[in-house]
């Protein structure tokens, strides 16, 4: 699928091999290429990456003691990532191809339906 | 029989009283309440006294004709028999009546004088009072249970079973007896016990035995006695199993959709007769399996059920219990049941029967096309001699009747009325349950009779709710299927 | 109009959804009659042994409430540790029934909770059959799917669990495990969270109902797997994958018996796996549509590879720490099928865990098992996503019904799945009523007869025109396969009725006469502890009778079928395999009142327990092996004997003694036949101390034994029972010269 999109081999044809060049490269890309929208989604996936390595940090120093409230906790987020991810992919109009039976609209609702059925869960494992 | 057709005869009358009384029968006890310090009037004389008990049974059947004399100046109507507390629980029925005379069956109550009363009676009402001076001959039927007990109390699989039976040397008056004796009837001749009293003034045993026949007294000029002089016991042999029912619950349940009548009974039930000393045995059990000998197992139940009966089963808790046969003709309706396994002293069963009936043979409809007449055995037991400690009968009439008249063949201690709810009912159907205890087998296939009313919309109900909660679901089916919850077309 | 252009037509759509749905009606209405032989031909009753458990738990579910079935301790099983049912078994069954009662108690139905659980089974094996229809109309068409319903719908493999009765945890795992697989390849194809959300409730329901539910946590991530590796890797898998780990694996830890194994085991650890993994190709797939660097995208695949490799050794270390459980002794036997016979004899010595034999295939599946294969190559030929799915689980499932015998049923709706495509291929060429028109044929053969010098057969079957239409050879194949179809319902028809009907509980023999005769020994014993013992009683026997007693007799039990403490198994083992005086304390100790044994001798009926007990001897000896031997009960020629030429050990081993003990005096003396092992028994029956005989069944298929109270005068009970004998003679003697006396003593 990448080799069908243009902007991405213009900016290949420009580059060298060195990887770092390529990664210093890749914010100013992702500033200029992604849509407002899928950019709040990312801070969002950001801030559940930080929550969940601060779960996990507590974990490892402070002990697991109501094992099943840190698994909850921690499996909300992983849970959240996901599907966040999932809609992103989604909602994604580079994706188009893939999901032909899946709008945008539908994604967003499917979303919702994954993250209440996750929080549903969460909550009745945390007791 | 012939007390079939008479009892048939009584039925009749008292479903006329019942059917035109506009009351519902709400009291359905026949008790008398009388102060505590009660004690008969001394207004008669029983001239002469002759008591059979007859124990060929596991339970004792009393018939007592007396010819009793009225003593006093006035009418009277009132005769009571006396029993002492513990006797008086054991009393299963008390029936009388006019044995030479027209009068035929008396109302008979059962006297309340409080809880702690030594003393408690049985009051017979004449239905025509007595003259001063007049004489009648009265029949008195008593059914006693309890009174019986296995002695040995425990005995080897194959031994003989003897039974010891308690009870008085007269027959309790509260009035003076001129003359009286009793004859005990036993099942047989094998009598190693009995207990002897003093020899008459003639010189004779007391008591006199022809066959299996013990006769005690005749004594004459007794006084009142509550307690019945001596005590006397017999034992005597009865290798039969003592069928004890702690509880039967009978259900009859009128379906008029169905043109159906279906009764289910279930037995809570105990063989009291003598306990195994030892373990059971299987190999002796199959050895006797061949030549049949008696036995105080519960080895089958045979039913005599009303002709016409239909899909009858046989079932317990954990399923069918595959050992029962069932005859149906015309002419007879027969139910051999065999427990999962022989019943010995001691030991229990439960079970549930069933059976079905077409409705139109126990169903009268009065000429309005909305009044019925049900009339069922009210309790259908099976042929061996059974005890039953509580009975209850629940007759589950069609959703919506009313006016729930009944006449009961025997006396009735409480009657409750509820709703009962299955398939599909939105109210739930009358109900009406009689509860009753201390019940013999002489009781069985005496007649039920329960009228009501149900209006001919009542019957309509069930289609109608049956079409509105269709029609409910597919309209909101197809609601349903109309809304659009495609998401961003 | 042709039959073709009708039934594609757009204007005949209603009718043809219609008549699927009749179809599928009829096919449910098939599947359920056909399990309904047992209810027929016996009565409505609960079969063998797990169930009664399932059917205890049901009715205290709706004695009760949910909170405390949940909560639910049970003090009547394994005397005397008791079990916390609530927590150790699989609630999705008993919950479906019991919501099931109340709906129908609801709308004033006077349902038996009894007939509910019978009737599960059958019931959802119509639904299996709508979800077969559902998963293969996603491989194929909608003809493939019918043909699978109906396929399942009758196929012997699945209804040997799920006949009425059989009311076990498998009765409504096989629609779950169809159902789930069918919302993931749903997910799959349309990449949907929703779909994947749904994958996960019902994965959710299939753990609540089954252990078997492993079978899904492996087969999927499996699926995933594969697919990466074939470089099929699309944001679609991504979505439907992880929506379906992250919910389902949350929600199946909501089941108090499965806890924290998701993360914690290594049966788990292939799908968690597999998410990591997907997670960072995404990331990878990710950043290299970023950047299309080529050199770049070969470090990014040896990172993934390096990621692999790491995560799998942290994986292994985590195990061999023991932070990750290490696999469970029931798999281990799935990959070293001996495993079980050396380490835990409980689970080899259940028949069902047997490996299977290779008749059994066949009996099982019939036609299917040759159409099976030729599904799966329909499925490498048009190799879609989906069509792995079938591929792998046809290899697994056949894999797991060659270890052992119950896995059948796992491998049941794939080859359903397979034969159904095939068939429904082999159908769509040769019941094509389409007439190719005479000058395009021509033209066609020209061509054809061209290219098949060219490049061979294989090829000239993609040309345009080629089809097969020659009437006499599709009346040949149609009218064959039709054949096979007959034959193959007949077939499911004879196996369900004579090899999967049998309630096992009561027992179904012929008289002569032709007419039916039922041996109700079971019931008959049961009932009779349940009337005439006390209600506290606590009644030991082998494991295998622990559900009936408890169900049926309504009595403690000391260990039943749920076999989770072995030692407690093994103490009664050694109880059964000792001598009278060794087995003695051990019943006291534990409270026993009652043993109960199944004998068969009198009737030849071979699921006995003396033909049990050398699993017995087995699993004792691996607690005890000082004290209990299996060698001993072998004679020097090693034969296992009860006979004459029986060991002293196997003579006075309890269970040896209650078996026979009084059998002699039911023959002429001399004459003691076992029936069962088909020989001569000694003259002199086993004398029995410690335990009195207090019920034995009409056929003697159960015998309840009575454990003495210690005696009086503190003799041992071979002393007293000496003494008692030594003085019943002399009275007896005495009593002969008395004898007419007697009567009046009393």
């Amino acid at each position: 699928m990448s080799k069908s999109r243009p902007a991405a081999s213009a900016g290949a044809a420009s580059n060298s091999n060195n990887p770092l060049t390529i990664l210093s490269a890749l914010p100013a890309r992702y500033l200029q290429t992604t849509p407002s929208r899928t950019k709040l989604i990312d801070a969002f996936l950001l801030f559940l990456i930080f929550t969940g390595a601060i779960q996990f940090l507590y974990c490892v120093l402070a002990g697991n003691y109501p094992f099943n409230a840190f698994l909850a906790g921690f499996t909300a987020t992983v849970g959240q990532f996901v599907l966040t991810v999932s809609l992103r992919i989604q909602s994604n109009p580079e994706n188009k191809s893939e999901f032909k039976a899946v709008s945008p609209e539908r994604a967003f609702a499917d979303y919702v339906f994954g993250s209440v059925l996750l929080h549903f869960f969460c909550i009745n494992f945390i007791n | 029989m012939r007390s079939f057709i008479a009892s048939g005869a009584l039925l009749l009358t008292s479903l006329l009283t019942v059917v035109s009384a506009a009351a519902p029968s709400s009291e359905p006890t026949t008790k008398r309440f009388l102060p505590r310090d009660f004690t008969p009037p001394n207004v008669f004389k029983n001239t002469n006294l002759l008591r059979s008990i007859d124990l060929t049974k596991p339970y004792s059947r009393e018939t007592v004709a007396v010819i009793v004399e009225n003593i006093s100046e006035e009418k009277q109507d009132e005769y009571f028999v006396p029993f002492q507390a513990d006797e008086f629980g054991k009393v299963s029925y008390f029936d009388a009546r006019d044995k030479k005379g027209p009068l035929g069956e008396f109302e008979v109550n059962e006297v309340v004088l409080g809880e702690d009363v030594p003393t408690q009676y049985y009051s017979v009402r004449f239905s025509e009072p007595l003259e001063p001076g007049k004489q009648i001959t009265l029949q008195l039927s008593i059914a006693k249970t309890n009174v019986v007990r296995p002695v040995p109390a425990e005995i080897e699989q194959t031994d003989k079973q003897f039974l010891q039976w308690t009870g008085s040397q007269y027959f309790p008056s509260a009035y003076t007896t001129e003359k009286q004796k009793t004859k005990l009837k036993l099942p047989n001749n094998d009598t190693p016990e009995f207990t002897k009293l003093e020899p008459k003034s003639d010189g004779t045993s007391d008591p006199t035995k022809v066959g299996s026949t013990f006769t005690y007294g005749p004594y004459e000029a007794m006084e009142p006695t509550v307690g019945g002089g001596e005590t006397v016991s017999i034992r005597y042999e009865y290798t039969h199993p003592l069928v004890h029912v702690d509880k039967l619950t009978r259900d009859v349940e009128v379906s008029h959709w169905g043109g159906n009548l279906a009764i289910e009974e279930k037995y809570w039930m105990t063989n009291h007769a003598a306990k195994l000393k030892n373990q059971f045995s299987r190999v002796k059990w199959a050895a006797t399996a061949y030549y049949n000998p008696p036995t105080t197992a519960i080895k089958t139940l045979t039913y005599d059920l009303k002709v016409g009966a239909m899909d009858p089963y046989f079932t317990d808790e954990i399923g069918n219990i595959s050992t029962s046969r069932f005859r149906s003709n015309t002419r007879e309706a027969h139910l051999e049941l065999k427990p999962r396994y022989p019943l010995f002293g001691g030991w229990n069963h439960f079970y549930t029967i069933g059976w079905n009936h077409d409705l139109h043979e126990f169903l009268r409809v009065k000429p309005s096309g909305e009044d019925f007449v049900l009339k069922v055995p009210f309790l259908e037991g099976p042929k061996e001699p059974v005890v039953y400690e509580q009975v209850e009968v629940r007759v589950i009439l069609p959703e919506g009747a009313t006016d729930v008249k009944y006449s009961a063949p025997v006396p009735i201690e409480k009657e409750e009325r509820f709703l009962h709810k299955t398939f599909m009912d939105t109210v739930g159907r009358t109900a009406v349950k009689l509860t009753l205890s201390n019940v013999v087998d002489e009781q069985h296939h005496k007649e039920l009779i329960v009228s009501y009313h149900m209006p001919k919309t009542a019957i309509l109900r069930k289609p109608f709710v049956i079409f509105t909660a269709l029609s409910t679901l597919f309209v909101i089916s197809w609601i349903v299927s109309k809304i659009d919850t495609r998401i961003g077309k | 109009m042709s039959l073709d252009a009708f039934l594609k037509d757009e204007s005949t759509r209603n009718l043809r959804s219609l008549l699927k749905a009749v179809i599928l009606i009829t096919i449910a209405g098939a599947a359920v009659s056909s399990r309904l032989f047992s209810v027929i031909r016996f009565e409505s009753i609960i079969h063998e042994f797990d169930p009664w458990f399932n059917f205890r738990a049901s009715k205290y579910l709706v004695q009760n409430d949910f909170y405390s079935f949940w909560d639910w301790f049970d003090d009547r099983t394994w005397y005397p540790l008791g079990r916390v049912t609530g927590g150790t078994l699989y609630p999705g069954l008993m919950v479906t029934s019991g919501i099931i009662y109340h709906i129908l108690r609801f709308l004033t139905f006077p349902v038996d909770i009894r007939n509910i659980c019978v009737m599960l089974a059958p019931a959802f094996s119509g639904l299996t059959a709508l979800a077969t229809y559902l998963f293969t109309k996603e491989m194929k068409d909608d003809a493939a799917g019918l043909l699978a319903a109906a396929f399942i719908g009758i196929a012997p493999g699945y209804i040997s669990r799920s006949v009425a009765g059989s009311y076990d945890n498998e009765a409504i795992a096989i629609f779950l495990l169809m159902f789930t697989f069918y919302l993931w390849i749903k997910a799959l194809k349309l990449g949907s969270a929703f779909w994947g959300a749904l994958c996960a409730l019902f994965y959710f329901y299939m753990v609540a109902a089954w252990g078997g539910y492993v079978f899904i946590t492996n087969m999927i991530p499996l699926h995933a797997f594969v697919l990466v590796l074939m470089g099929r890797f699309s944001a679609r898998l991504y979505v439907a994958y992880c929506s379906w780990y992250a919910l389902g694996t949350l929600a199946s830890m909501q089941i108090p018996f499965v806890g924290f194994l998701p993360i914690r085991s290594s049966e788990h650890m292939a799908a968690l796996g597999v998410f990591g993994l997907l997670q960072i190709v995404a990331f990878v797939d990710y950043v290299r549509s970023q950047v299309p660097s080529k050199q770049f995208q070969s470090l990014l695949r040896s990172f993934i590879v390096v990621a692999f490799i790491l995560s799998s050794a942290a994986l292994v270390l985590l195990t061999v720490s023991g932070t990750i459980a290490p696999w469970s002794g029931r798999f281990y036997s799935l990959w070293d099928t001996g495993y079980a016979k050396i380490h835990i004899p409980i689970i080899a010595s259940v028949s069902e865990h047997q490996p299977t034999a290779w008749p059994a295939f066949f009996f099982d599946l019939e036609m299917l098992i040759w159409l099976f294969p030729a599904g799966v190559y329909m499925c490498f030929r048009t190799l879609a996503d989906e069509h792995v799915f079938v591929i792998i689980y046809g290899i697994m499932a056949s894999y797991f019904a060659g270890v052992m015998v119950r896995l059948m049923l796992t491998l049941t709706p794939v080859v359903c799945v397979a034969a159904a495509i095939a068939l429904s291929n082999i159908l769509d060429v040769y019941t094509n009523l389409e007439k190719p028109d005479p000058a395009v044929v021509a033209a066609a053969k020209a061509a054809e007869e061209k290219e098949e010098k060219k490049s061979g057969l294989l090829n000239a079957a993609r040309g345009t025109v080629v089809g097969i239409y020659a009437t006499g050879s599709k009346l040949t194949v149609v009218g064959a396969f039709t054949f096979y179809l007959f034959l193959f319902v007949l077939h499911c028809t004879w196996v369900t009725s004579n090899a999967y009907s049998s309630p096992s509980v009561v027992l179904a023999s012929r008289l002569p006469d032709g007419s039916q005769h039922i041996i109700d020994d079971y019931r008959e014993a049961y009932y009779w502890l349940r009337k005439n013992t006390p209600y506290d009683a606590k009644i030991m026997s082998w494991w295998d009778y622990g559900y009936q007693i408890g169900g049926m007799a309504d009595r403690t039990t000391l260990v039943d079928n749920n076999t989770w403490n072995n030692t407690h198994i093994a103490t009664v083992g050694k109880a059964m395999a000792s001598r009278e005086e060794v087995s003695y304390p051990i019943l006291r100790k534990h409270d026993v009142d009652y043993v109960l044994v199944i004998f068969g001798g009198l009737l030849g009926y071979s699921g006995d327990d003396i033909n049990k007990f050398l699993w017995m001897i087995r699993i004792a000896e691996g607690v005890w092996p000082d004290e209990v031997k299996e060698r001993e009960f072998f004679t020097s020629r090693g034969e296992y004997r009860v006979d004459d030429g029986a060991t002293e050990t196997m003579k006075n081993s309890l269970m040896y003694k209650m078996s026979y003990y009084n059998y002699n005096t039911l023959f002429p003396a001399g004459q003691a036949q076992d029936r069962v092992r088909g020989v001569k028994l000694p003259a002199v029956g086993p004398t029995l101390n410690t335990l009195e005989e207090a019920f034995t069944s009409e056929n003697w298929i159960v015998r309840i034994y009575k454990v003495k109270d210690l005696d009086n005068l503190g003799r041992d009970h071979a002393s007293a029972a000496a003494f008692e004998s030594g003085k019943k003679k002399r009275k007896s003697k005495a009593g002969k010269a008395k004898g007419a006396r007697k009567l009046r003593i009393v």
